[in-house]
């Protein structure tokens, strides 16, 4: 490799080549020198890969493999025979203190009561009381009924999310370029 | 590093695990019997497994039930198992996700859960194929920096 030449992509290597992409003449080559790795534990693409594979399993397992629910999602859940808490987080108008989550609680669902029918496309955007920016859920779904945001998400996660202190989550949305502030919701951990 | 092989041979979730599973069956039997002499050759050993048996599926559907009966004990130790309780890896996972496209994380599921082709990749999301190879690069990279940070609830 000259020092003109790009660094090489190992996942994107070994993605060409699992999904058959990669030209046979190329392949066997390849193979020697992925098992060769992998056996000295030189192979951190191929241990990302197996561990997203069962992360992804995992996750598709417990429930729809998206960002954000329906309703029909969330009574699902509720009756599942998972441990599954619901709480309504209201309309945005007053601050929400959220109870302790048990520890043998399997999911957090939770409600944002707004109305997005008509809209093409929702972020939520989280943030700390002074306007730190701490994440961002990209193209939310909505109940197509009411036009609510539901969500769910494991009960280690949202103890993680809600229990690090008052958070502002703002629930944006738009139309073709058109983007706006539709309601701000403030929570906070009980106690 | 054995599913990467077999995806890149069979089309469905399961024919991999299928064949991963054989793969595991045949050097559980060859260690037991001691055919491999030098522990370094073990990559190029499990490689040979992959190889000959891509060569004879066909007939190691049979081998493969009286295996099963025989090295069943053996290999619950080997196999890499969906865990019971979510880990903190599967929170990130979970926590990272959500922070991509609605059309990568189809990318992801397509083709980490339904093993769907780039083909039946671009026409589930009426994409070229080329878009789908470059789009699930990114997901790919986006994801390994975003599980190579803290969940953002806690670098925040």
């Amino acid at each position: 490799m000259s020092a003109a030449d790009p660094p090489r992509d190992t996942l994107a290597e070994l993605d060409d080549y699992a999904s058959g992409l990669m030209p046979e003449t190329e392949a066997d080559a390849f193979e020697e020198d992925l098992f060769a790795r992998a056996a000295l534990g030189a192979a951190p693409e191929a241990e990302f890969v197996e561990r997203l594979r069962r992360a992804v399993e995992w996750v598709n397992q417990r429930g729809p493999f998206k960002v954000g629910n329906t309703r029909a999602d969330i009574d699902a859940v509720l009756t599942s025979g998972l441990k599954v808490v619901f709480v309504d987080l209201g309309d945005g108008t007053a601050p929400v203190d959220i109870p302790p989550i048990a520890p043998d609680l399997d999911l957090f669902t939770y409600r944002l009561g707004v109305d997005l029918r008509g809209y093409d496309f929702v972020d939520v955007v989280v943030e700390s009381p002074s306007g730190d920016f701490i994440k961002r859920f990209r193209d939310v779904a909505y109940d197509p009924g009411d036009g609510a945001l539901y969500g769910m998400c494991e009960a280690p996660l949202a103890r993680i999310s809600f229990g690090r202190g008052t958070v502002i989550s703002k629930v944006m949305a738009g139309r073709g370029a058109e983007r706006q502030l539709i309601a701000a919701f403030e929570t906070r951990p009980r106690g | 590093m054995v599913r990467a092989f077999a995806r890149r041979r069979v089309t469905t979730t399961e024919a991999v695990d299928e064949f991963t599973q054989d793969v595991l069956l045949v050097l559980v039997e060859a260690l037991t019997a001691g055919k491999l002499e030098q522990p370094e050759r073990l990559p190029g050993f499990v490689l040979g497994i992959c190889r000959n048996l891509a060569r004879e599926r066909a007939r190691q559907r049979e081998r493969r039930a009286a295996l099963l009966d025989e090295y069943a004990a053996d290999l619950a130790g080997l196999a890499l198992e969906v865990p019971d309780k979510p880990t903190y890896e599967i929170l990130h996972l979970e926590d990272c996700l959500s922070s991509l496209s609605q059309r990568a994380r189809e990318v992801v599921r397509l083709s980490y859960m339904e093993a769907k082709s780039h083909g039946e990749i671009a026409q589930a999301l009426s994409l070229s194929e080329g878009n789908v190879r470059v789009l699930r690069h990114r997901t790919l990279g986006a994801l390994r920096e975003c599980l190579s940070r803290r969940i953002s609830w806690e670098a925040a």
